[in-house]
């Protein structure tokens, strides 16, 4: 089975490149260049995990992936996040996400397609794609709890949430 | 803007007349009025310092954004081409795009300490310590130099103490301050040199692990030793000239070596070599009294 990959970026030229590794890797991919598309490729191709920018024109990538998460379809559909910002807190935000990863830009192609494949991995062997078993909220009392929780599961799939 | 007053009103002393009384009043209510006028200008000052602080900040991180993107897509477009998925390439091409990789590199290296150089300029640096092994620290600051070490002949090895407790540290940001370290140390040691990384703990300070970075270079004469982590500052090579760098990855590395409540320090005999070494926390042996300023 070849994997759906949506790849949503605002820079035409690192759409091509990411685009081009993974196609080269075996993954069907689709791009989508701001938050409006994105949400609507999604629900209409199902991707199996989504690679985001995060500081694009129309909504930023946390906004995305929200937005993609809301859709009943779509419910922990892993998610990683690519950024060339180097603000503090955006790494320890899509940890609350649930992200799957998060890299800097520029990124390592190697250590991205790696971590691709792993997420992918963990969810054909959890079960089938579209119907995980992996809860989609873990509850905690606090961020270091949550992040306990978060870092015990299989995969960083699941978007976490804890009591303020 | 000045701020220093010139005049302080005195009391004319006992006995005093009515009119010498009332004139001692107004210079005091006229010394207040000022007093308070300079206050608020000296608050004033202060925010539009704090605002160009957060537009200068702001501006950084733009800049930052502006040029990692195109970066980002020329080193992924090299990368491509090297790794064969645009066609087969000949030994000199590859070696070519080698080189532009590498620029690329660079070129993120010198924009990251510029970002982290602001960050401690605004007190606004940060950390997010964790337990951590400093071998694996080690080992992979190690990794990240070991093919240039290669390239330039240089022996590069780490010896690290047996059962050491973990570190309770930034695993990035003492990545960083090692590759700094590291970086220098490969920077100035010629071929056929040493590089030695060691970890070990300290009797004299159960509650921290140390750190050190040893080389075989041309070392750095006395005169040069107190300026070595002030910021900008470039060691000069024996013909005068900088060998290179922005003068900011030891400014960077001391502050984040602060910030885990440690200290960074070097030895160093012109001729034999320089030894840079820094101390970190031990999980939990670290005092309590050392505040870090945490992400």
């Amino acid at each position: 089975m070849t994997h759906k990959i949506l790849v949503v970026e605002d820079d035409k030229h690192i759409a091509l490149a990411l685009t081009v590794r993974l196609k080269a890797a075996g993954y069907d991919v689709m791009t989508a260049p701001d938050a409006v598309l994105a949400v609507s490729m999604a629900l209409k191709h199902r991707p199996d995990l989504v690679v985001l920018d995060i500081l694009m024109p129309g909504g930023n990538g946390f906004l995305v992936a929200e937005r993609i998460h809301d859709l009943e379809a779509m419910l922990g559909v892993p998610c990683i996040f690519i950024t060339a910002s180097k603000r503090p807190g955006l790494r320890d935000q899509a940890r609350r996400l649930g992200a799957a990863g998060f890299f800097e830009k520029p990124y390592d192609a190697g250590e991205l397609l790696a971590t691709i494949r792993e997420t992918l991995d963990a969810l054909v062997n959890d079960g089938d794609l579209g119907e995980s078993t992996i809860p989609t909220w873990i509850i905690a009392e606090t961020a270091d709890e949550a992040s306990a929780e978060l870092s015990a599961q299989p995969w960083g799939g699941p978007r976490i949430a804890w009591a303020e | 803007m000045q701020t220093s007053m010139n005049y302080i009103p005195q009391s004319p002393g006992f006995p005093y007349s009515l009119g010498q009384a009332m004139a001692h009043m107004a210079e005091t209510v006229q010394f207040h009025a000022e007093l308070t006028e300079q206050r608020r200008r000296l608050e004033q000052t202060n925010q539009e310092l704090h605002r160009r602080n957060a537009e200068l900040q702001s501006f950084y991180h733009v800049l930052s954004h502006e040029l990692k993107t195109p970066l980002t897509a020329a080193r992924e477009f090299v990368s491509i081409v090297l790794d064969g998925l645009a066609g087969t390439l000949s030994e000199t091409q590859r070696e070519y795009l080698g080189v532009v990789k590498d620029s690329c590199d660079q070129i993120t290296l010198g924009l990251n300490d510029l970002l982290d150089a602001t960050r401690v300029d605004t007190g606004k640096l940060s950390i997010a310590p964790r337990p951590t092994p400093m071998d694996r620290v080690v080992s992979q600051a190690v990794a990240a130099i070991a093919m240039a070490a290669r390239d330039k002949g240089i022996r590069l090895q780490q010896v690290i103490a047996p059962e050491l407790p973990d570190a309770l540290i930034d695993e990035r940001r003492i990545a960083q301050v090692l590759v700094n370290l590291l970086s220098n140390a490969l920077k100035f040691t010629p071929a056929g040199g040493e590089i030695t990384v060691r970890v070990s703990a300290d009797p004299q300070r159960p509650a921290e692990l140390r750190v050190s970075v040893s080389d075989t270079g041309r070392g750095i004469p006395p005169a040069e030793l107190g300026h070595i982590f002030d910021q900008l500052y470039q060691v000069r090579r024996d013909d005068a000239t900088v060998q290179g760098g922005l003068g900011l990855g030891l400014y960077i590395s001391q502050e984040v070596v602060k910030l885990h409540g440690g200290e960074i320090w070097v030895e160093s005999t012109v001729g034999q070599g320089s030894t840079f070494s820094f101390t970190v926390p031990q999980y939990g042996a670290c005092d309590p009294s050392v505040h870090m300023r945490k992400e």
